[in-house]
């Protein structure tokens, strides 16, 4: 099936403090349509800029390398100069929706609900569909929550908001950027279920952006994980939970304690987690990695495919062949 | 328990009075934060305090710190009562000694001004007599014991990461020497790969100090590895307490077993 989007080597570098910084890393990724996709990462990894990238919504001064596709429509590059070239963007733009981790920074404190959710169209369809969403999104007595403000909902209740105002403009991909972070762990799973039900029902194509492995892989069908703003290892979610090939996918989900069982000491990645434009030539994850030898230092591996994954890793075969113990590592 | 606990907390309430006025007369409205509180930690025991948004673990925490004031209860730290604010510098030391807290927000919760060793310094002179030189000899073990290296140490927070703040602030606090520690979502805002440097590291100084910790936090998973016993608080009120694995593993509780239920497993999609 044609991919709905398409992400061809891209590297993305945004102004911080007047310079450019590399922010994203020859990343090449494909969704097809209806698709889920986790995109999993440590702070400075890259993996929200990468939402931002599709979305257009990079900071002014930013370059863009490599292709973004969606639908078959170039987001970047010389075609997309002009109003024409704009307008034509922003026209295939109007099929994605985004959804941000606090929804109360991205909502007016003086609108209405309601006027939130119909905007521009004050017609009675377009009230009756926006009523009927936030129905669809769990929410009571939808109308006269369309009479409320923001202040009056709790936080749980107006990320569904957003995705309701995001369902009511049938898009054909949701960019979901940590939209349960920031919520409690019960309204978390419920607002997580949701937005899977909905996107199930009407074929949606998700991108789910997050720092938690183990969230991400209940319900994606893929999951990329990020370091460095480089692809490290792309898999089936199920595969990449029960046997990680990347060192740092397995450090990963080393580190994190379980909620039903306990070790004696928790194995450990050492240092700490580099942005693009802090990672050395080689492997970006070199310094931390307990398997690395002095090729990886100097060689930045290919995204290579692999056991059905594909994995940005030289050592593969060496750590198969002889694992070394990764709990040795003191802080 | 046979040894004294070094926290007995017994019936601890807060409640926030919030007048309004509004068209017919001020009115008054009462939100109860803490609804009753009784729990005790023993000495080198780390108690887990469980609960969402608004359940009152971090009142609880700030209660015990001495930053907010209880409506009513009592609260006793190594046997000496610190139910009320303490009325003397010499009595603020003492308590400072016997409690530290570390807070979430690495970024905030540092003197911006002041590099780490100055931070541990600082602490260091208000509460042991040691001398000046004794006192940098002191800074760079417990420098050297959170894992901070050299450069870190004279470093200010602005050029740290939040890990290695999160260090500082823990430095802080063992500084005083404390036969308790309240640490409330220190480990929240935390990088994964970073989280579990910091759980090592309170493990560590827990084996080497003997301190208790007071271990507040909404992360199951994070209790689960630390707490000998877990609290759950859910608006205000302890609606289950006992051994972490009891509580999580057959909670009884229905708000424990939902709690338990929306944490995604491990490889079962």
């Amino acid at each position: 099936m044609k991919p709905l989007l398409q992400l061809d080597r891209v590297s993305v570098s945004i102004p911080i403090d007047g310079d450019p910084r590399r922010v994203i890393s020859d990343v090449s990724l494909d969704l097809a349509p209806g698709e889920a996709l986790g995109v999993v990462g440590e702070s400075g990894s890259g993996k929200s800029m990468t939402a931002r990238t599709v979305m257009g919504l990079l900071p002014s001064g930013s370059s863009v390398a490599g292709a973004v596709r969606f639908d078959g429509t170039e987001l970047y590059g010389p075609e997309n100069q002009g109003r024409a070239g704009r307008s034509r963007t922003a026209a295939a733009r109007r099929d994605i929706g985004m959804v941000f981790q606090d929804a109360r920074a991205h909502l007016d404190p003086r609108q209405r609900i309601g006027d939130f959710l119909v905007e521009t169209d004050r017609g009675g369809a377009a009230r009756k569909a926006a009523v009927e969403t936030l129905d669809r999104v769990g929410i009571d007595d939808a109308a006269r929550r369309m009479r409320q403000y923001p202040h009056e909902m709790s936080g749980g209740m107006l990320q569904r908001v957003m995705i309701a105002s995001v369902l009511l403009a049938r898009p054909r991909l949701i960019l979901a950027d940590e939209p349960t972070t920031a919520l409690d762990a019960t309204t978390q799973a419920e607002v997580v279920s949701l937005l899977d039900e909905l996107r199930r029902e009407d074929g949606t194509a998700l991108v789910f952006i997050t720092h938690d492995l183990d969230l991400a892989a209940t319900f994606c069908d893929r999951v990329a994980v990020i370091y460095a703003g480089c692809l490290q290892e792309v898999r089936q979610a199920e595969l990449l939970i029960r046997a990680p090939l990347h060192p740092y996918t397995r450090g990963l989900l080393a580190s994190r304690p379980a909620t039903d069982s306990r070790v004696p000491r928790l194995p450990v990645v050492p240092g700490r987690p580099l942005s693009a434009f802090e990672a050395p030539p080689g492997c970006a994850f070199a310094a931390r990695c307990a398997h690395a030898v002095d090729h990886c230092h100097q060689t930045r591996p290919a995204l290579t495919a692999r056991q059905g994954a594909l994995v940005r890793c030289d050592r593969l075969a060496a750590i198969e062949a002889a694992p070394v113990p990764e709990k040795v590592n003191r802080p | 328990m046979t040894a004294a606990p070094v926290v007995d907390v017994h019936e601890l309430r807060k409640v926030y009075r919030t007048g309004t006025s509004g068209p017919l007369g001020p009115r008054r409205n009462e939100f109860v934060a803490v609804a009753g509180a009784t729990f005790q930690v023993a000495a080198g025991e780390c108690l887990g305090i469980v609960g969402e948004s608004g359940s009152g673990k971090s009142t609880t925490a700030r209660m015990l710190a001495g930053l907010e004031r209880p409506t009513a209860g009592t609260i006793s730290v190594l046997g000496t009562d610190r139910s009320r604010p303490a009325r003397r510098a010499a009595e603020r030391h003492l308590r400072g000694g016997q409690l530290q807290m570390v807070f979430q927000d690495p970024y905030t919760s540092l003197d911006p001004r002041q590099t780490a060793r100055d931070t541990i310094d600082e602490t260091l002179r208000l509460h042991t007599r040691l001398s000046r030189a004794e006192r940098a000899d002191r800074v760079s073990e417990i420098a050297a014991s959170v894992g901070l290296d050299q450069r870190q140490a004279h470093a200010l927070p602005a050029g740290l990461s939040g890990g290695q703040r999160q260090r500082v602030a823990i430095a802080r606090a063992l500084a005083a020497d404390p036969r308790v520690i309240v640490l409330d979502e220190a480990v929240s805002a935390l990088d994964v790969s970073i989280q579990a440097q910091i759980l090592n590291l309170l493990a560590d100084i827990r084996d080497a100090t003997g301190v208790a910790y007071l271990f507040i936090t909404h992360d199951l998973a994070v209790v689960r590895h630390m707490a000998d016993r877990v609290l759950v608080l859910k608006e205000g009120h302890i609606v289950e307490q006992g051994p972490t694995a009891k509580v999580l593993d057959h909670p009884e509780h229905p708000y424990t077993q939902r709690l338990r239920e929306s944490v995604p497993a491990r490889g079962t999609p």
